[in-house]
């Protein structure tokens, strides 16, 4: 796997970006500049915006006014190419194992030592023939990782990566994600889990109501949150 | 489907016509079965009208009048051969159907 260098997109500069649907305001004036390598957790109770707010950074959906630039540049196809995203629910292609691999190598250079690589890393390669629709959860979302992580991705966001995962393969996925943040990708992580959000994030964005409302460091955050929102949320009481 | 993997492909940048093929491959044995029941249809639908007005004298006949008739005339080997190639017929199309069936669920899982 080729090591890239840190995190060439950073910085990430969002400007007053609002995201509406039919009047309804779902993200409303965010703002934030992020220029720190590792993983950044993205906090939130459910229906505070967290996946679209992934989703506009990938350039999936537009704006309905604002910005967002990845080292200086304004969002488009050739960076979204650099990026990869891993959907809450995976994505995975009816086709076996293998194949799902094959379809996002670059049809010049791939080869099956390569694929049977990322199969490997991701510890799937035993199943690699299998239909990847009779996987289990957590291979399912494994294998989705590894797709993603096959077209070498120099920022990788997540979505929620283990929802619904128990504690076993909680941990795989959570190794994974160290091990390619220590290779330099930047990892942009949404999660609910705040214990996985301890675990992992070097920096902390919490969002609620579709407002960003916190950008610290991951201790400042857990420690000292500024906002009664992600205090009672830390608290595990129930915000609305 | 197209709506579930479009934000997918859309994310890796896959080009239009590797979506589409992809679309069609990964559809292909829905695509296959839906072909071959219309096709099942269509026999049976135009089965049904031969077998009653299929049968001129002279100018066409009918497998399974073309049996009826060789029995009564007692050309039972000729009847029987008829019979046995329409049976075949019958049987390899739906052995193939369901064959498809199976095979598409065991790989797709569609
Ligand atoms: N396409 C859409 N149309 C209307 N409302 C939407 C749409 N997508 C998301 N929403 C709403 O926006 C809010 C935020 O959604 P989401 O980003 O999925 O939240 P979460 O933080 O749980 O990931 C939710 O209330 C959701 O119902
Ligand atoms: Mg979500």
């Amino acid at each position: 796997m080729s090591s890239k260098t840190a995190a060439s997109l950073l910085p990430l500069e969002v400007d007053a970006l609002c995201y509406r649907v039919e009047r309804e305001d779902l993200l409303k004036d965010i703002s934030v500049t992020v220029d720190s390598a590792g993983i950044t957790g993205i906090l939130g109770p459910n229906g505070a915006g967290k996946s679209l707010f992934l989703r506009l950074l990938h350039g999936l959906l537009e704006p309905v006014s604002g910005e967002i630039r990845w080292h200086h540049q304004r969002l488009d196809k050739t960076i979204r190419r650099r990026q990869a995203l891993v959907f809450q629910k995976p994505v995975l292609m009816r086709r076996s194992v293998a194949a799902n691999i094959d379809f996002v190598l670059n049809p010049g250079t791939r080869s099956r030592q390569r694929r049977d690589e990322v199969l490997q890393h991701a510890g799937l390669y035993r199943q690699r023939s299998q239909p990847a629709r009779l996987l289990s959860g957590g291979e399912q979302q494994r294998l989705a990782l590894a797709r993603a992580l096959a077209t070498e991705p120099e920022v990788l966001l997540l979505d929620e990566p283990c929802a619904s995962l128990d504690s076993a393969t909680t941990l795989q996925i959570e190794n994974l994600l160290q091990e390619t943040s220590a290779r330099g990708v930047k990892i942009v992580l949404v999660t609910h889990d705040i214990g996985q959000a301890r675990r992992l994030a070097d920096d902390v964005i919490f969002m609620h109501g579709g407002r960003l409302l916190e950008y610290q460091t991951a201790s400042t955050f857990f420690d000292s949150p500024s906002s009664s929102q992600a205090r009672a949320y830390l608290d595990g009481k129930i915000v609305i | 489907m197209h709506r579930e993997y479009d934000e997918q492909f859309r994310s890796f940048c896959i080009p239009t016509h590797r979506v589409i093929g992809a679309l069609i491959w990964d559809s292909r044995y829905s695509l296959l079965t839906v072909t071959l029941a219309g096709f099942g249809r269509a026999i049976a639908e135009v089965g049904a009208v031969i077998i009653v007005g299929g049968n001129i004298d002279h100018l066409t006949r009918v497998m399974t009048t073309a049996i009826a008739l060789e029995t009564s005339k007692g050309n039972l080997a000729l009847a029987l051969a008829l019979g046995f190639i329409l049976l075949i017929l019958a049987l390899s199309v739906n052995a193939a159907v369901y064959a498809l069936r199976a095979s598409a669920r065991r790989l797709s899982y569609a």
